[in-house]
């Protein structure tokens, strides 16, 4: 019954590793960029469903679209006006630039926001009730959920509309893709917008279980970027899973190892995956 | 009597300080098939890109009564000039229908299903192979998904550059039965090809360059007889 219980948790916290993942994913795959500030960006779209939760007076859950259309304009801004500037060149480049933004956003938030733990705390935050004698937090279940209707959301964009379609197209050839009516800067902003609002939504979530903090950004950057290798950049559903994965295996180590392993273990399984699949392909198809 | 489409007036364009292209003068009118034929390095595919808006360039191009230089690439796209470009450049991971709507990418005419129709019925293969992956097909049907994802555009001048390349000569017969049928559908085609007997075999007129410059042009009747052409480039096979 403590397995199932650790199980149960796993996979629900591993839903919303999964969808803090796919922004990064998707950026990755499509504009070649590992970008090492996601993790401050699902930090800033935390704090944004803070303040609308709290200033604004609105339910979190209602907050998220709200705060996905704020971050998806960040995200435009930041890619049309910075990181275009440095799409499909050197890693090395895209590294220092984004590292450079994490640093950046990570000291803006501290002044703006303050060092304070914060948490998004709803009346129902408490909320649970069983299920075949398990306890399900309603609240992580709604994170969970919300991650899964994401993910479907993304795959029809990029697989049934013009759109995603006109993404997929830019990342598979861009020779063509400039010669078919793309316009490379706005489509690549678009993307990054996309990825950014998606990273938003995760970190609204994230502040429901979890405290908010200027500091969170480089942990969950570094989560992201495993659950992207183990994923892949294909499919939004298997980043998903991978983060299930990630979710799960986090949960078992806590609970036969002991809780500050539970870090370690991200890291572990991304060096048992890259020796396992060492050529794994991370294209986005 | 019959408009020009597209009209060139030293043209000149290069990448970065390399300049390749010199004074060049072309003239497309509605309804042509126009080759342009030429060695290796000779400046064909950088005309195009020129053409395209891929690439900066000075001198006059007039398209369709409107001045083209000023254009971004999308712009010229979506006014209806549409380039096959050299090796296909297909969207390799998309399915063959899913490159053809790529072509229709900006279209707000409401005719897309219509254009599916005409092009499958010029390729029929396309429609058989229209759920396959386009990077997994062969060269001549790679050739043709390219073609047919530019005749989603329904373009006012198809741009093609070096349909032959790599393909056998009877899937090369095929596909110049085809541009030839798509042209009796009151299509304008600029082909450029090294493989001067194809390109001679469907076109009106050609024009010759060598080293980024043109130096023989004219209707296909004078050009065939020309003794220089004939020698640099039909010489092996007469
Ligand atoms: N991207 C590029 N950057 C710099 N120089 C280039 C580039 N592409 C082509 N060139 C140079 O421009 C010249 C013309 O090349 P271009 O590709 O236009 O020739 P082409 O006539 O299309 O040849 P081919 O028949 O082999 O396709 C060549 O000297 C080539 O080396
Ligand atoms: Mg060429």
């Amino acid at each position: 019954m403590v397995l199932a219980q650790i199980l149960l948790n796993g996979i629900l916290l591993g839903g919303l590793y999964g969808l803090m993942a796919l922004g990064m994913a998707l950026v990755w795959g499509v504009l070649n960029i590992v970008n090492l500030s996601h993790g401050a960006l699902i930090m800033l779209g935390g704090y944004v469903v803070y303040y609308l939760f709290t200033i604004g007076g609105i339910d979190p859950f209602v907050a998220l679209p709200i705060a996905m259309l704020v971050m998806f304009a960040v995200g435009f801004l930041l890619q049309y006006y910075l990181l275009n500037l440095v799409v499909r060149s050197k890693m090395l480049n895209t590294l220092l630039i984004t590292f450079g933004l994490d640093v950046v956003l990570t000291y803006l938030a501290q002044l703006t926001f303050s060092a304070d733990f914060r948490t998004i705390n709803p009346p129902y935050a408490g909320a649970n009730f069983a299920l075949f004698g398990l306890t399900v937090p309603s609240v992580r279940l709604a994170a969970f959920v919300v991650a899964i209707v994401l993910a479907a959301a993304l795959w029809f964009l990029l697989h049934r509309m013009a759109l995603g379609r006109a993404i997929r197209a830019t990342a598979q050839n861009l020779v063509a893709a400039r010669l078919y009516g793309v316009n490379p800067s706005v489509l690549y902003a678009v993307t990054f917008g996309i990825g950014t609002a998606l990273a938003g939504a995760a970190g609204g979530l994230y502040g429901m279980i979890a405290n908010l903090t200027p500091y969170i950004g480089a942990s969950l950057t570094a989560k992201s970027f495993v659950i992207a290798i183990i994923g892949g950049l294909s499919n939004p559903f298997y980043v998903i899973f991978g983060g299930i994965f990630v979710g799960i295996a986090e949960s078992l180590t806590a609970l036969y190892i002991g809780p500050t392993y539970s870090d370690v273990i991200s890291f572990g399984l991304l060096v048992v995956v890259l020796v396992l699949r060492p050529n794994r392909t991370l294209r986005t198809s | 009597m019959t408009k020009d489409i597209l009209t060139i007036k030293g043209l000149n364009a290069g990448y970065g300080a390399v300049p390749v292209l010199f004074d060049l003068d072309l003239t497309v009118r509605e309804g042509e098939i126009v080759s342009m034929v030429g060695s290796n390095g000779a400046g064909k595919t950088t005309l195009l890109r020129a053409i395209s808006r891929i690439i900066p360039a000075t001198g006059t191009m007039t398209f369709d009564g409107e001045d083209l230089l000023p254009l971004k690439p999308e712009g010229a796209f979506s006014r209806g000039l549409v380039q096959v470009p050299e090796g296909r450049q297909l969207f390799g991971h998309m399915t063959v229908e899913e490159n053809m709507m790529m072509g229709a990418n900006r279209r707000r005419d409401g005719g897309v299903a219509e254009s599916f129709e005409r092009v499958y019925a010029l390729f029929p293969k396309m429609k058989e192979r229209r759920r396959q992956l386009a990077g997994n097909m062969s060269g001549g049907e790679q050739q043709m998904c390219a073609m047919a994802r530019a005749l989603m555009a329904n373009p006012k001048l198809l741009v093609i550059d070096e349909m032959s390349l790599g393909l056998a000569p009877v899937i090369v017969d095929d596909l110049l039965a085809i541009l030839t049928d798509i042209r009796a559908q009151g299509l304008t085609v600029l082909l450029v090809e090294q493989d001067v007997f194809a390109a001679f075999s469907v076109a009106d007129r050609a024009y010759v360059m060598e080293t980024g410059r043109i130096v023989r042009e004219g209707p296909i009747s004078e050009l065939a007889n020309d003794p220089a052409v004939r020698d640099a480039y039909l010489g092996a096979e007469h």
